[in-house]
This record gives C-alpha cells, structure tokens and sequence, in this order.
C-alpha cells in the first residue's frame, strides 16, 4: 500500500516537472535538445529559457515546497495541534519582518545568507513569543495557540506591510511579496544559497522528528518517558525557522502550504514523525510546483501570486481527505 | 527506596499537602488511597519529581528527587496518568515501542501486553480504542518502560472486574521482580487486601 502511494506521488511528480518544463509565456519548440544537452549552444534563445529560467524556477518551487511542507511536520508536531502551521504561529511573519529589518538596515542583501539568518532569527523570536503568550503549557492543543497565533503573525505582518510601503524601495520588495509570495523574482543564484539551507533543516527535522512522536503524548507522559518536552519544542522550532527563513526570504510568505502538506502525508503514511517529514516535503514540493506553474501560465504574461493558487489547490484536497478520516487527529 | 519526609506542598501559598511523609520501598505494593479533592495525584506528582514540594524532601539513594535529571528520573519509576489523552493515530504498538525510547529495550513490552490482555490490539489506532483499552495501553507503557518504581493513577477506573484483577495479578508479578509500586485508587481499604500497605490521605 505504501509503495503503492510512493509509486503514485513519485509519476505525480515527474510528471508535473515534465508539465512545468514545457510551458510557460514562451513556447519552446526544441525542449528535449535542450534539455537533453545542457552545454549545446545550437538553439540560444530556447536554451536560455529553460536552463536560465525555467529550470531554476522549477527547482526553486520544489525546494521552497519541500521546506514548508517539512516546516509544517515541525509546526504540528512541536505544539501538538493540527492547526499550527507557519503562517499562524508567527513564523513566517516574523521571517519576513527580520529580513526587511536586515534590508532596512542595509545589514544584508536579498537572497542572501545573511538575509535568512536575518530570517531565522525573525521566525524564532516570533514563534517564541507566540508559545510563550499562549502560555507554553500542557493545553497546547487548545485553540488559544491558534487565536494568540494568528493575532502575533497579523500583527508583525502589519508592521512589515507598513515599514515596505513607507520606503518602497525595490530591493525591500512588495507588500505583495510579502503576504502572498511570488517566485517571479528567484533567480539561478538563489538556488546555491537555498539549497543548502533546505537540506540542513529537513535534515535537523528529521533527526528531532522521533521525538515529537513522544510529545504527541502531552508534556507530562513524555517528561515521565525521559523525553524533555522544552528542549524538544525548542529544537523542533529552530529546524522550522531555517525551513521558513530559507522560503520566505526567497519567495516571501505562503500561507497554507504548511498545513495543508502535513495533513495530506499524515493521511496516506501515517502519524511518525519521521517519515513524514520526508512525505510531507514531497506533497508540498508537488503541491507548489503545479501552483506556480499555473501561476506564471494561468494569466501569462503576467502572474499571480502563488499564496492564492497554493490556498486554490491545496485547501479542497485537504477538506476532501479530512472530511473521509474524521479521526485522524483527535483534539483534545 | 524512595522517601517523602515531612513534605509540605503549597500552591499560591496554601498549603495543599502538609507534612505528609511515606516510603516507597522496591517489592513493595503501597495503595493511595483518600476520598476526591484529598490531592492524592498531586502526591504522586511530587514523588514522582514533577512537582517541588515547598518544605521537606523526596529522597531516593541518599539523592533528592530534585537532582535527578528527566533521563534519570525515566529509569527510577513510570507513571500512568488517570487518564491519557491519545491525539494522534499511532498504533498501539507504536505507542509502547514509545514508552520505551529512554532505555531502548523493548524486551519488555511482549510480557506486559500479554498481561493485560492488548495483545490483539497490537495494530489498533491508539485513537480508535475504548478509555478501557486505551487505559490499559497506558498501563502497559508505564510497565514497559521498565523503571524501578511504577506509579499508577486509578489504574482500576475504567476496567471492568474481570480485566482489574487481572490488571492486579500482574502487578503482584511485577512487584516480584523488585518493583515499588504505588496505586492511586479511592476505594474502601476492605478491597485493597492484594496490597502490601495502605496509605490514607484525608481530605482537607
């Protein structure tokens, strides 16, 4: 059954990178020389397209989607809430707020390292203050985690909104950008900075995940097991904020996908943490790839923001499947 | 042999539990019991090492229970809770493989879940049990876990007659092999005849 499924999102997704190559505001008559010769110079213009351009976009859309659909696992697991994902705990808000403070500042550059330990620092601190107003206690799973959640992230992503619309200033990007995402701006240079950060945070998930299994038992069962459920939250928080701070100060915040992943892996491979991590970043690779590919085609030349076509796809397929697995996650 | 010497517990400055003293000794069954609101799981808190007593001390191996790190204090005893909430759709099995993440030996689990009869249930979603089931998972993790002291909050709650003595058998096992054990239960003294001494906490 399980390889069965794997087998089914692995052609998903080769598909969807096939379905990704070939479209786009140009049409390339000559994809598989191309594609199939990298150093060629015989057709330029389709050349540059797709290894300047498509290429790096494709793989930035997989990378960012692998990072929040693993963030998600992080966000779900740490405060023991199906609900927590990084656009209500704060995270990305606060990523976002710590890389325009860097761009204000004129500490670090766009796309930069520094800009995503600017972005690190931002969705801990964020995260942080939201577990500790929302008391940080046994009743995590309550829904006062969401209410204070969603109150701290609008309230910093009011202050990014307002401190890029009074400097507009190109390099500090749009409130847009910020609030809905947009990958119209990545470029083949993101991905050496981005690529890395992506595999050191799923990696750090993964190495906490077997931990978050125990802390589905609530703080006290897994302080009595020998599991110590501050450090655990703490590092799962950390492992969130690279995978967030590495996809917002790329491609700015996009909400929904961090939910909606999680929940989807969860239902076909069950709870452990683990190997969710690994599921839950391929679903959100896929989801995102086939919502950027419409973005930039659905209303070519120009595009849409890639927040509304991820809440687009991603939010009936969750409906679809939550509404078949009622039990899936049984608030408490 | 852990030992509560003349414990004082205050919450907001009132006291809770005062100079309240017992002694958990290894092959030993000791019963808790005392009518609701006599605070006897905040007791079982305190022994436990989640819970600082305000005067007096916990003492286990001439250390107080304050100085054991979580890790230590998972090897010194388990506990199940009154009730434990199961959230997410793990099966049983993973949950007590779980149980024993501290120590890494799951060698106990096969025995324990024998005994309180889970074994069919092996593969069952903790989520989709009945409180009964899922109590005697939570009972069965505690056991696994294999510490030296077990500490067990109204472990009888939710079972029916046949399952509690069966549950109680087990415990006289458990308790063979050198475990202290402490059961949690608001039932008359006449009934806890299976345990070695009872300890009566009134109310206040």
């Amino acid at each position: 059954m399980r390889r069965l499924l794997i087998l089914i999102y692995v052609s998903i997704l080769f598909v969807t990178v096939f379905i990704a190559l070939s479209v786009g505001a140009s049409h390339l008559d000559h994809l598989w020389q191309v594609l199939l010769n990298p150093q060629s110079t015989t057709f330029a213009s389709d050349h540059n397209i797709l290894w300047q351009i498509r290429i790096p976009r494709i793989a930035t859309a997989l990378l960012v989607g692998a990072a929040l659909g693993a963030a998600g696992v992080m966000a779900q697991g740490a405060c023991n809430n199906p609900l927590a994902e990084p656009a209500i705990l704060g995270t990305s808000a606060g990523a976002a707020l710590g890389v325009v403070i860097g761009l204000l500042f004129n500490f670090v550059a766009i796309g930069s390292l520094g800009a995503i330990i600017f972005g690190i620092v931002g969705g801990l601190a964020a995260s942080m203050a939201t577990l500790r107003l929302a008391k940080n206690r046994e009743d995590q799973a309550s829904v006062v985690l969401i209410i204070v959640g969603i109150a701290t992230s609008a309230t910093i992503a009011a202050v990014v909104g307002i401190t890029t619309s009074m400097i507009s200033r190109a390099d500090a990007r749009s409130v847009s950008f910020w609030t809905w995402g947009s990958l119209a701006l990545t470029t083949g240079k993101d991905l050496w900075i981005l690529t890395p950060v992506v595999i050191i945070g799923i990696y750090s998930a993964w190495l906490i995940a077997p931990k978050l299994d125990v802390l589905s038992l609530g703080d006290t069962r897994a302080r009595h097991i020998g599991i110590n459920p501050i450090t655990t939250r703490r590092t799962a928080l950390v492992a969130l904020s690279i995978l967030v701070a590495g996809a917002v100060s790329t491609v700015g915040s996009i909400a929904f996908l961090g939910l909606a992943a999680p929940h989807i892996a969860r239902l076909g491979f069950g709870p452990k943490h683990r190997p969710l991590v690994l599921h839950s970043a391929v679903v959100g690779a896929i989801i995102l790839l086939i919502a950027d590919t419409c973005a930039r085609t659905v209303a070519a030349p120009n595009e849409l923001p890639i927040g509304l076509l991820t809440a687009l796809i991603g939010a009936p397929i969750l409906i679809t499947l939550v509404r078949r697995n009622m039990d899936l996650w049984r608030s408490q | 042999m852990i030992s509560a010497s003349h414990i004082t517990i205050q919450r907001n400055g009132v006291d809770i539990i005062t100079d309240f003293s017992i002694v958990i000794a290894p092959g030993h069954i000791t019963a808790l019991i005392g009518p609701n609101g006599s605070r006897k799981s905040t007791l079982l808190a305190a022994l436990a090492g989640d819970l600082a007593v305000t005067h007096g001390e916990i003492q286990c191996d001439a250390r107080t229970i304050d100085t054991y790190s979580i890790e230590e204090l998972a090897r010194l005893r388990s506990l199940s809770p009154q009730s434990q909430r199961f959230t997410m759709s793990f099966t049983v099995g993973d949950v007590l493989r779980m149980a024993c993440t501290n120590s890494g030996d799951f060698s106990s689990i096969k025995k324990a879940v024998l005994a309180l009869d889970i074994e069919r249930l092996q593969h069952r979603k903790v989520t989709s049990l009945s409180g009964g089931e899922q109590q005697r998972v939570s009972i069965a993790m505690a056991i696994a876990q294999s510490a030296s002291y077990l500490f067990l909050d109204e472990p009888f709650a939710a079972q029916d007659l046949e399952s509690a003595s069966r549950i109680k058998s087990y415990l006289r096992v458990v308790a063979e092999n050198g475990i202290g054990i402490i059961v949690v239960a608001h039932v008359e003294a006449e009934t806890l005849g299976w345990c070695d001494s009872v300890v009566r906490l009134s109310s206040r």
